[in-house]
This record gives structure tokens, C-alpha cells and sequence, in this order.
């Protein structure tokens, strides 16, 4: 490419050089007259800077004439994520939120959610009342029901509960063969001189007094054997009966089925454990002790 | 006055603030990512993320009279990083379509493809200038240079593109 010296020419002011460096504020108009005067007369005598001047222009001309990249709407609408924001302002401060709202729509929505709760409240009162006093009465009865099953059977005692026994339970603990009540009625077995433990945890010790009374008459234990009625201890009721040994496999049957159906005709839940331990009393042969301890939970 | 009116205050003026941003200049700047980004998918997201870093900034910094270099610098920092980080290159095909091609008539249909050879600072001077109009002065406050560097910059830049499009080599003149 042939260069042209600043001595090219003698009349111009400048160069080749000169006038690329130039190039640009001249395409721009920046150039004083003078200087533009002498850019110009340069150009005119260069083919070389007219063929530049030429390019650049086209080159500026069509980076003009790209073509802008259009904003997607929603990210013109939301630039940052804007649900994400406006929920994140809502839950640092609901409360300007509400102010942002205009007066009016305020209004509405506060007299809407008065008239709202008021008709709720003369529609649902009523209903709710009637439902709740329904089903009280449905327990009530339950339970007049069943005391006066156990009533009609055999009075309830009031005693202290079986502090006696307890201690008689420490001491023979190492002899004792204790298991949770899940057996089967082919597992019992009964000894001679043995205490049967039943423990139910129920709710109304009451209610379930009077099915085991009834447990007990179906399994053979007669009406007249002592303490058959349960002493009524803090915390519960208590049976200590002596029964012949044959009905221990039936009544633990009974009891077993008494705590495993505990919603369909009661309005209570026990849980039932067993086991048994040795007496150090004697007991009559054929004969074994029976503590039934209905614990109130 | 309960303790939460000032930062309610503050997060509402910022959101004002932001808005007024994305209508002034939410444009130039969508296509300012997307044009030096070179990449539609990313825009977007760098479009975000600028948004993000200048409400983040505008608590620490203050301004008052220059906002638009302020605002284009922030830009434009965000995205020389993101495009170091994830730069767009032609593949040796593409490279040899371009130095192939004869005709600068047909070179100049790929204009974006010789644009995206420039630095990024000298793609970033020509869109706000030449695209855009910006003037110089502030490109250079945008890009940090004194306004004669932008000036030569800017001229070294075409003078680039001239000779890859329409032939010849760049400072033999």
C-alpha cells in the first residue's frame, strides 16, 4: 500500500498518517474548518485515505444499522424477578403493602370481610352448638349407661389400693416370668401360687369396672367371691379376687379382647400389659389370685 | 414512627428507582448484553444481574449528576466478567468461513462474527458510541480510560474491523 508522507504534498497540512488519525473525528464532524479544510484536500489527492474514509463510514453505517435486541416483556414488566420481589415485600412488611392499597379498595375489602365474618358466624353458630351438644349428650349417655351396668352388678369399694402388694411384687421380682399381653389363649399355663397381673390403662375406669364384671360372670368367677366389686384407689380401680385356676386362660381372653376394640361401643382406649408372679401367701390348690388394675391415664 | 417505616421507605424508593431505571435504560442495556454477550439465552440473566448489582450499589454509592456512565460502567464491569467467565469463541470452521470469504460484500453479512473478535472493550466503545451515540467523554468514564484513549481506541478498532472485512493490513497506512 503506497504511503503518503506529510512531504507529499506540499500544499496540504497533512499527512497520511495524519489524516487516519484524524479519521474518525472527521467522520464524526469534530474537526475545527481549518484542519477539516486540510483533511479534505488530503482526501481529495489520496486514493489510499478516501478508500479508509470510505470504509470507515460504511463500517460506521452498519454498526448503526444493527439491529437492537428486543427486551422479552416480561422481563421489561418484571426486571427482577418482580413476584418474587413483591412477594418477599409482602411478607417483610404486609402492612405497607396494605397502605399501598388506594382507600377505597381498602374500604371494600374491610367492609367485605366484616359482612363475612358476621353471616358466617349467624349461619355456622348454630350449627357448631347443635353438633357439640349432640355429641355430649351421646357420651353422657354412654357413660350413664355403662355405670349403671357396673352398679346394677356389684357396688364399687372404697379402699387404698394394694400398697401390700406391692411390696410383695418387689420381693419376689427375681422369680418373677413377666411378658407383654400379646399371647395367645395355648400359651397360658398356670401354676401353683400364682399372683395374675392385668393392667389396663383406660380413660373411664369406670366404664370398663362394669365390663369386667361382665368378663367375669362369663367366664365362671361366681357373683359371690370377695372383692369382686374392685376397691376404688387414687389413680384407678382395683379387682383382687381369688379364682379357680381355669378361668385365668378365659378372663385374660376377655380382658385381651376388652382393650383390642376399644372405639366401636366405648368412648375410651386402654392398653393392656400381664404377667405374673409368684405369692408368698398361700393360696387355697386349685385356686390363684387375680389383680385387675384399671389405671386412669 | 415503628421501626419498620425507613426500611419500607428505602425498599419502596428502591423499587421507584429501579423501575425508573429499566424505562430509561432497560433497552440499551438489554442489547447491551445481548450484543456483547453475543448471545440471546444469556442476556436476560446478565440483564438481571446488572439490575441487582446497581441496586445493590446505589446505597453505598452516591451520585448525583452522572448517572447514565455510572449505571453503563456498572454494566459494563458485569459483563466483561461474565463473558471471561463464559466467552463465546468460533470454532476453527467458522474461523476459516471468515478469512475465506473474498468478497467484503459478503464479509460484511457477518459483521457480527468479525465484531465479536474485538476486545471487549473495544466492542463495548462502539456500541455506546457508534450504535448508540453516546459521546466519547463518557464512554471513556464508562470504559475508565482518558477520552483520547477511547478516542485511539476507538479508531484502532474500526481499523481492525476494516482490515478484516475489507482486506489489507491494519497500520500500513
Amino acid at each position: 500500500m503506497e504511503r503518503h508522507e506529510r512531504t507529499h504534498d506540499s500544499e496540504t497540512r497533512i499527512g497520511c498518517f495524519e489524516a487516519m488519525n484524524r479519521m474518525t473525528d472527521a467522520l464524526d464532524g469534530l474537526l475545527s474548518s481549518k484542519v477539516r479544510h486540510a483533511f479534505d484536500e488530503h482526501l481529495a489527492q489520496c486514493d489510499d485515505c478516501q478508500e479508509h474514509a470510505e470504509h470507515l463510514r460504511e463500517l460506521l453505517k452498519v454498526l448503526y444499522h444493527q439491529p437492537r435486541a428486543v427486551m422479552p416483556i416480561e422481563l421489561r414488566e418484571d426486571p427482577l424477578s418482580f413476584p418474587i420481589r413483591r412477594l418477599r415485600r409482602f411478607f417483610s412488611n404486609p402492612r405497607a403493602v396494605w397502605r399501598d392499597l388506594p382507600v377505597a379498595v381498602r374500604l371494600l375489602i374491610e367492609g367485605a370481610s366484616i359482612a363475612a365474618v358476621v353471616v358466617l358466624g349467624i349461619r355456622l353458630g348454630p350449627i357448631a352448638r347443635e353438633m357439640y351438644e349432640a355429641r355430649m349428650e351421646k357420651r353422657l349417655q354412654t357413660m350413664i349407661a355403662a355405670e349403671d351396668l357396673s352398679n346394677q352388678a356389684v357396688p364399687l369399694v372404697r379402699g387404698k389400693g394394694d400398697a401390700e402388694e406391692g411390696e410383695e411384687l418387689a420381693s419376689s421380682e427375681g422369680e418373677a416370668e413377666n411378658s407383654a399381653g400379646v399371647e395367645v389363649e395355648s400359651d397360658v399355663q398356670v401354676g401353683k401360687s400364682e399372683i395374675w397381673r392385668f393392667n389396663l390403662k383406660t380413660d373411664a375406669p369406670t366404664i370398663v369396672r362394669g365390663e369386667i364384671l361382665k368378663a367375669l360372670k362369663e367366664t365362671g368367677v361366681p357373683e359371690n367371691t370377695s372383692g369382686i366389686g374392685g376397691v376404688e384407689a387414687p389413680g384407678g380401680i382395683q379387682f383382687d379376687i381369688l379364682v379357680p385356676i381355669a378361668v385365668i386362660a378365659p378372663l385374660k381372653i376377655q380382658l385381651e379382647r376388652l382393650a383390642g376394640t376399644p372405639s366401636e361401643n366405648l368412648p375410651f382406649s386402654e392398653t393392656f400389659t400381664w404377667y405374673k408372679n409368684r405369692s408368698k401367701k398361700p393360696i387355697p390348690a386349685g385356686m390363684s389370685r387375680v389383680v385387675i388394675w384399671l389405671s386412669q391415664i | 414512627m415503628p421501626k419498620t417505616a425507613p426500611s419500607t421507605r428505602d425498599t419502596r424508593k428502591s423499587d421507584d428507582w429501579i423501575d425508573g431505571v429499566v424505562l430509561t435504560y432497560g433497552d440499551l442495556l438489554y442489547d447491551l448484553c445481548q450484543t456483547m454477550l453475543w448471545s440471546p439465552a444469556d442476556a436476560p440473566d446478565a440483564y438481571r444481574s446488572i439490575l441487582r448489582t446497581l441496586a445493590r450499589r446505589r446505597r453505598t454509592e452516591k451520585f448525583e449528576r452522572y448517572e447514565r456512565p455510572w449505571i453503563l460502567q456498572i454494566a459494563f464491569r458485569e459483563l466483561r466478567g461474565m463473558k471471561k467467565r463464559s466467552p463465546r469463541l468460533l470454532t476453527p470452521a467458522e474461523q476459516v468461513m471468515l478469512d475465506s470469504n473474498p468478497d467484503p460484500r459478503a464479509r460484511l453479512r457477518f459483521f457480527d462474527s468479525y465484531f465479536h473478535r474485538l476486545p471487549i472493550e473495544s466492542q463495548c466503545l462502539l456500541i455506546l458510541r457508534d450504535k448508540y451515540g453516546i459521546p466519547v467523554s463518557e464512554v471513556s468514564a464508562v470504559l475508565e480510560v482518558p477520552e483520547a484513549s477511547a478516542r485511539l481506541q476507538r479508531l484502532q478498532a474500526l481499523r481492525m474491523l476494516e482490515s478484516w472485512i475489507y482486506g489489507g493490513e491494519y497500520g500500513t497506512a
